[in-house]
């Protein structure tokens, strides 16, 4: 039952949202109580309707939870990204609320771009991404990981996140991308800083160190294009290079834009697909023993944990015009959230939903998105989960939680949701 | 019978038809997708059916063509 006291927005409102009910207080994707146990919350937004309102940083947004919705909005053609095309001074324009000089007036990323422009952009790195070209990554992935868990071979406690949920994934995104490895440590401070205002948009000092991390990386990727420009190696780098020399295709700033959203969205999502999935795992003892007896089952068990305990919470869209979302009348330019976490659990799509079943059969999870700004690595992703958590059950004969499952510590807010640490006993 | 019409501007090269679906779609050598077969039969609608609503970019459309 939802006990928030709730009020039906009258007259204009910015929503067009003549009766669309306020969600509960409860729902607050930046704080960190709600991060821990969002769950309740979104089922009793499910039960009490299709479309709430909530009156966030960014001003009033509409909330959907239930998995036609969702999925109806993240292929509409009615709802846009980029966000130029709001009015001026509408504070979603910079997305960020801090000092004129830190308002980017940078190339938008692909994540931003509508068509068009998405699909100029996203066809020179599709190609890298298709499954016969992740799939040829694998016997690397395979030793990266065998090489991580050498590096805490013989510890009895380690950290699940820093000793291989964090490294792996930025390892080969960067390596894919042409970055030396030496650099790799350098990427992986950088990846976590840089996504700092994504994590509290009303923190200053994490909006500044997050620009000032993504000023350096682009520094990197500034130096490091113009030597490919004169070197091409076999990289992601060199090809984006080779793809702007032809013709127009990608000018210098928007490859710099390109490598590093490939980068950031490239590792921080596959560290907390692991971090959560191992997490959900260990605290369901009869699918970890279901597990052990059958590793064949490791790559639906990842689908699962996509399903179960996605990286990404929700997306944001924003209305090209007045339309009905959830069955409600919306005006135009209204930011949507697509709450991709309580889709996942939409009792009329998932049987049993909130039952964590590693053999589901089934790939409606929304977990990636759809339309056009479906994850460019998803294949990628499955596959470095699947083969991380083989080698790791592969090593160790025995694994569990070092503490006690309510201690530890979410991390992320807003979009974003992951393990600060996962402590674990292993032998 | 059913034929597949495939929008090669809009699809992404996700692979999710020739990874899900692989008796009706399979990869050509640049990894875009192709139909395993000119024409389907009714043993296949279900899946060429599935992919399309399930293809991200919507870019896979199912065209009824005349029986035989």
């Amino acid at each position: 039952m939802i006990t928030t006291e709730r009020q039906t927005p009258q007259g204009d409102t910015p929503t067009g949202g003549r009766g669309i009910p306020q969600a509960p207080a409860e729902y607050d994707p930046t704080n960190l109580d709600y991060i821990a146990d969002p769950h309740s919350t979104l089922r009793e937004m499910r039960e009490d309707g299709r479309i709430h309102y909530r009156d966030g940083f960014f001003g009033r947004q509409v909330v959907l939870t239930h998995w036609d919705d969702v999925n109806e909005v993240l292929r509409s053609k009615d709802v846009f990204k980029d966000s130029r095309k709001l009015p001026e001074g509408d504070v979603r324009r910079t997305g960020l609320l801090v000092e004129e000089e830190d308002q980017s007036d940078r190339e938008p990323s692909i994540l931003q771009l509508d068509l068009p422009e998405h699909h100029r952009l996203r066809r020179l790195v599709d190609r890298a991404f298709t499954p016969r070209s992740v799939d040829a990554l694998n016997p690397h992935i395979e030793e990266l990981a065998d090489g991580l868990l050498d590096d805490v071979a013989g510890e009895t406690e380690i950290d699940f996140m820093t000793a291989i949920a964090i490294p792996l994934p930025v390892i080969v995104i960067s390596e894919m991308l042409g970055v030396d490895p030496e650099d790799s440590d350098k990427f992986k401070e950088w990846s976590l800083t840089s996504v700092g205002g994504e994590l509290d948009p009303t923190n200053k000092d994490l909006i500044r160190a997050g620009r000032a991390a993504r000023d350096a990386r682009r520094d990197y990727f500034d130096r490091a294009v113009t030597e490919r420009r004169k070197n091409p190696r076999d990289d992601l780098m060199s090809a984006l290079i080779l793809a702007e020399d032809d013709g127009d295709k990608l000018s210098h700033d928007e490859t710099l834009t390109m490598l590093g959203l490939l980068l950031a969205a490239g590792n921080l999502t596959t560290t907390d697909l692991l971090g959560n999935g191992l997490l959900t795992l260990l605290t369901h003892p009869e699918e970890y023993r279901r597990l052990r007896e059958h590793p064949e089952l490791t790559a639906l068990a990842v689908n699962e944990m996509l399903r179960y305990t996605p990286p990404v919470l929700n997306t944001g869209r924003t209305t090209t015009h007045a339309q009905e979302l959830g069955g409600c009348p919306v005006g135009k330019d209204v930011s949507v959230i697509a709450s991709v976490m309580s889709a996942n659990r939409d009792p009329d799509v998932f049987e049993d939903p909130d039952r964590f079943d590693i053999g589901r059969e089934g790939t409606a999870f929304l977990s990636f998105g759809g339309g056009i700004h479906y994850c460019l690595g998803a294949n990628l992703a499955k596959n470095e989960a699947r083969i991380t958590l083989e080698r790791f059950f592969a090593r160790y004969e025995h694994v569990e939680l070092a503490v006690a499952p309510e201690e530890i510590q979410w991390r992320g807010g807003g979009a974003f949701r992951g393990l600060a640490s996962l402590p674990l006993r292993v032998s | 019978m059913l034929k597949v019409e495939i929008d090669y501007e809009s699809c992404m090269r996700t692979g999710q038809c020739y990874r899900r679906y692989a008796r009706a779609f399979r990869a050509r050598d640049d990894d875009f997708p192709e139909g395993t077969v000119p024409e389907f039969g009714e043993d296949l609608r279900d899946e060429v059916e599935a992919a399309a609503t399930n293809c991200p970019s919507a870019s896979i459309t199912v065209v009824e063509s005349a029986a035989d």
